[in-house]
């Protein structure tokens, strides 16, 4: 029994020397919380938005997009003019931006990272648009670029700028098509931006550090950026809230709400580029005519699902372009809820309780058919399954009777892109570019992106001209056109875009951070401790 | 010798079949190898095709499956497509933060839970006997994602004691050779005590049974009756013969301390067999998910060869043949 005792007592000790032996780093840093880890240091073979919203801190662009999601100011490029017949822009890069191996960035580089950008054996994710849009990019000597376009049109610069500038000296020693089965460039990358890559341990922490031959020499002002990798939410939170994390991305409205009065915290609003949608499958009889897409939008009280479920965090949508982007057509009212005005469309229609079973129906064929459909949306988002259970109740009082189905992510886009579904509620973010041909034209129903089958050759022919035209506000006048249409055929029930909402430790002196749809971490170089 | 040989040689192909059934399973569902690819709107067919031939997804399944077997042949376990190296070294670098974990939750879990046993059964009947039986069958039966947020919650969040997540500290590098010590035992106390204290509940139950089993039978009562003392009767007669059963439990519980679990690196960000696990399935990187199907069933088996081993080394009454 003593000897019980006694280990009782020391395992006890143990413990608690355990408990109070810590050693403190110096509080010149922050950190950021993440869910998930980056899945790359080479920027074209990443997939995740987190890992790109990194290497945008360590490696640099030609220029930077502004915040009003269409003008660029200078960054690696000090200027750069355009050719009278505008298919041909050349930048003069600046002559003082070295790799962290020291070797100078030059128009080379540049010119090498279109060659990968466009590689059918690097099947870079966004190459598409560069392929199609730009001829070729040449450097005419160490700091003069030339890049030559296909056609004039109005993204000229967003398209380069997409392309991202790797060091050529290094990327070139592994060929192409061995760059998806060798990890050389998951080590420790060259860069040139203002911060660079300490270390990357795997599923726990990234560490970026100052960058000491940055160009500019007044950034960043925070020298060393932890990135903290925690799987689980729960856990991420309790760190945040108890100081241990500085920045926590993508919080849940209600969590926001909960924890507004902690004096160590705040939390960051700001809009976003991207919507929530109902998208009602055509091919389904149902729902092919417009009417019942209409009083479907009529029947489904929004309103009251941005008020309960997210908090008051969103707005509502009106059109697939965001109100905050240039070219929303902001006499766009939404939908109102009006139930009244949903029945007579539906009945007009010719959607009756004939049977008085509740649920709707009409002869579709020789065959009485309720209106019954079932609405699948992905398991990970929590909100929308929320959302689905406010919609389901909202029908129901017109008589329509809708299933929820939940399917793992890419389960569930398989669903939709093989047209497998009746509705779904899911989201997109929107590209700066404005193209709703990927969603809406008729020419997407096969094989693209126009899941709904949603065809109307007057929205065709309109959208086409309106994308290559090249005086954004003649495009402008086009795009409000556009969304009219679209407005009044409802492929989809807009529902709301969301805003974002991420938190962040009064350590960081707020004034200095700037967090937009391009980027959470947008100027990350500028941030300043208090 | 041969006995042993023959079981690991059978052990290898049962796994070895069951990664194949698991192979073929994954290539009947939706085979698309990054789900972010579909989030892209704008990306067509070509691209996505291109994609798929860059990994080789594009091949007849025939084809695919004799590529595989190449790559067991060689030793790789085939190529992991998130991680771009080959997956028996994917595995190697989980399998060290899993064994982090795993080991002091095994010393833990049979320690604790062989001790707490023998206690009770000594105090059979008595109030101490009775709290602490029912209090096991709680932990027995408490789940470790909860286990797991409440002790981060009273651990780190109230009282700051212990880190919450991770298996070291980030200045790990800057600390001398005994402050990393201190530094990794303070990381792997919370993730050890929650996967250690389901087992540790059921293993003092079960060393409880048997030693009550072992106090009834008539060998004690002679040892009693010729008047040995309490401490050889303890040792000599009781102690080796209640805990041969426990043995059992080894082989059965090693999978749950080697072969990672899900649940408990997912909350306490460890690195491990079954955080690679989700993110090869979640990902559909195919070879991860088989090539650690193979490993984690590999260990299954190895556990049940273990404790039969074991068993004829502390029973002479049982031989292998």
């Amino acid at each position: 029994m003593r000897i019980n005792h006694l280990l009782f007592f020391l395992s006890l000790i143990t413990l608690i020397t355990l408990a109070s032996c810590t050693k403190e780093i110096e509080k010149n840093y922050i950190i950021i919380g993440s869910t998930i880890d980056i899945d790359s240091f080479n920027p074209y073979l990443s997939t995740s938005l987190f890992t790109q919203d990194l290497l945008d801190r360590v490696y640099l662009r030609l220029a930077t997009e502004q915040e009003d999601y269409k003008t660029f100011t200078p960054l690696l490029a000090k200027r750069w003019e355009w050719s009278k017949d505008s298919t041909q822009i050349t930048f003069y890069l600046r002559n003082d931006v070295y790799w962290t191996d020291g070797v100078k960035t030059t128009a080379y580089d540049v010119e090498f990272s279109f060659k990968v950008a466009t590689s059918p054996e690097v099947a870079w994710l966004n190459a598409e648009d560069i392929i199609r849009n730009i001829e070729f990019v040449k450097a005419l000597n160490e700091t003069t670029l030339i890049v030559k376009y296909r056609y004039v049109y109005p993204y000229q610069l967003t398209d380069i700028n997409d392309v991202w500038i790797i060091p050529r000296h290094i990327y070139e020693k592994v060929p192409f098509s061995e760059w998806r089965r060798n990890g050389y460039f998951d080590e420790k990358p060259v860069t040139n931006g203002p911060y660079k890559v300490a270390r990357w341990e795997r599923g726990q922490v990234i560490e970026l550090i100052k960058n000491e031959n940055y160009f500019d020499k007044n950034y960043p002002k925070i020298p060393r950026i932890f990135v903290k990798i925690v799987p689980n939410e729960s856990n991420l939170l309790l760190q945040f809230l108890n100081g241990e994390i500085d920045v926590l991305p993508s919080i849940p409205p209600a969590v926001a709400e909960k924890y507004e009065n902690n004096p160590n915290v705040k939390f960051i609003k700001y809009p976003f580029l991207a919507y929530e949608y109902i998208g009602w499958n055509q091919r389904n009889q149902i729902f092919a005519d417009k009417r019942v897409r209409q009083a479907l939008s009529y029947g489904i009280n929004v309103d009251e699902i941005i008020k309960v479920i997210l908090r008051g965090n969103a707005v509502r949508a009106t059109s697939p372009f965001p109100s905050i982007f240039w070219a929303h057509n902001e006499k766009l009212k939404p939908y109102p809820y009006n139930p009244e005005k949903a029945k007579k469309l539906l009945s007009e229609a010719g959607w009756k309780d004939s049977d008085g079973d509740g649920i709707l129906d009409k002869i579709i064929n020789n065959k009485k058919v309720d209106f019954k459909f079932t609405l699948i949306t992905n398991a990970e988002n929590l909100t929308r399954k929320e959302v689905a259970t406010a919609i389901q109740n909202d029908l129901l009082k017109l008589g329509i009777k809708m299933e929820i189905q939940v399917f793992e992510f890419n389960t569930f886009m398989r669903h939709i892109l093989n047209r497998n579904f009746d509705a779904v509620l899911s989201g997109w973010r929107v590209a700066t570019k404005p193209d709703l041909a990927t969603l809406f034209h008729s020419e997407a129903i096969k094989t693209g992106h126009n899941i709904v089958s949603y065809s109307n050759p007057y929205f065709d022919k309109l959208n086409d001209s309106a994308a290559v035209l090249n005086n954004l506000s003649q495009a402008k006048i086009l795009w409000d056109k556009v969304q009219e249409i679209i407005y009044d055929d409802q492929p989809y029930t807009f529902l709301y875009e969301p805003v974002r909402i991420n938190g962040i430790s009064k350590r960081i002196d707020l004034k200095t951070v700037r967090m937009n749809s391009i980027s959470f971490l947008y100027n990350l170089h500028e941030w300043e401790l208090k | 010798m041969g006995f042993i040989l023959k079981r690991l040689i059978n052990s290898i192909f049962l796994s070895f079949g069951i990664a194949i059934v698991v192979f073929l399973l994954l290539r009947i569902l939706p085979s698309v190898s990054f789900s972010d690819i579909y989030l892209n709107p704008r990306l067509s067919e070509e691209m996505i095709r291109r994609i798929k031939s860059a990994y080789g997804l594009d091949e007849p399944i025939s084809i695919q499956f004799l590529n595989w077997l190449k790559e067991i042949i060689t030793g790789n376990l085939g190529f992991s497509f998130i991680y771009r190296k080959p997956v028996i070294n994917c595995i190697m670098e989980s399998l060290s933060s899993t064994l982090t974990i795993g080991i002091p939750a095994l010393v833990f879990s049979f320690g604790v839970g062989i001790l707490i046993g023998i206690q009770s059964a000594r105090n059979r009947g008595k109030l101490i006997d009775r709290i602490t039986t029912s209090s096991l069958l709680v932990l027995y039966s408490i789940p470790s994602f909860w286990l797991g947020i409440i002790l981060i919650l009273l651990f780190s969040y109230t009282f700051r004691l212990f880190p919450p997540s991770g298996l070291h500290s980030f200045n790990f590098n800057e600390l001398n050779f005994f402050e990393k010590i201190f530094d990794l035992l303070r990381h792997i106390f919370l993730p050890a005590l929650t996967l250690g204290t389901p087992p540790m509940a059921a293993i003092a139950r079960f060393t409880r049974n048997t030693m009550l089993k072992v106090l009834s039978q008539t060998y004690i009562k002679t040892a009693i009756a010729k008047g040995l003392d309490q401490k050889t009767i303890f040792y000599r007669h009781i102690l080796p013969n209640a805990l041969l059963p426990v043995i059992t439990l080894f082989g059965l519980y090693l999978p749950i301390f080697f072969a990672g679990s899900i649940v408990i690196e997912e909350i306490f960000s460890i690195p491990g067999i079954g955080k690679s696990t989700v993110d090869s399935i979640l990902q559909r990187d195919y070879p991860l998910t088989v090539g650690i199907t193979l490993f984690v069933s590999f260990i299954v088996i190895l556990g049940n060869l273990i404790s039969d081993i074991l068993y004829s080394i502390f029973d002479p009454r049982i031989r292998l043949k």
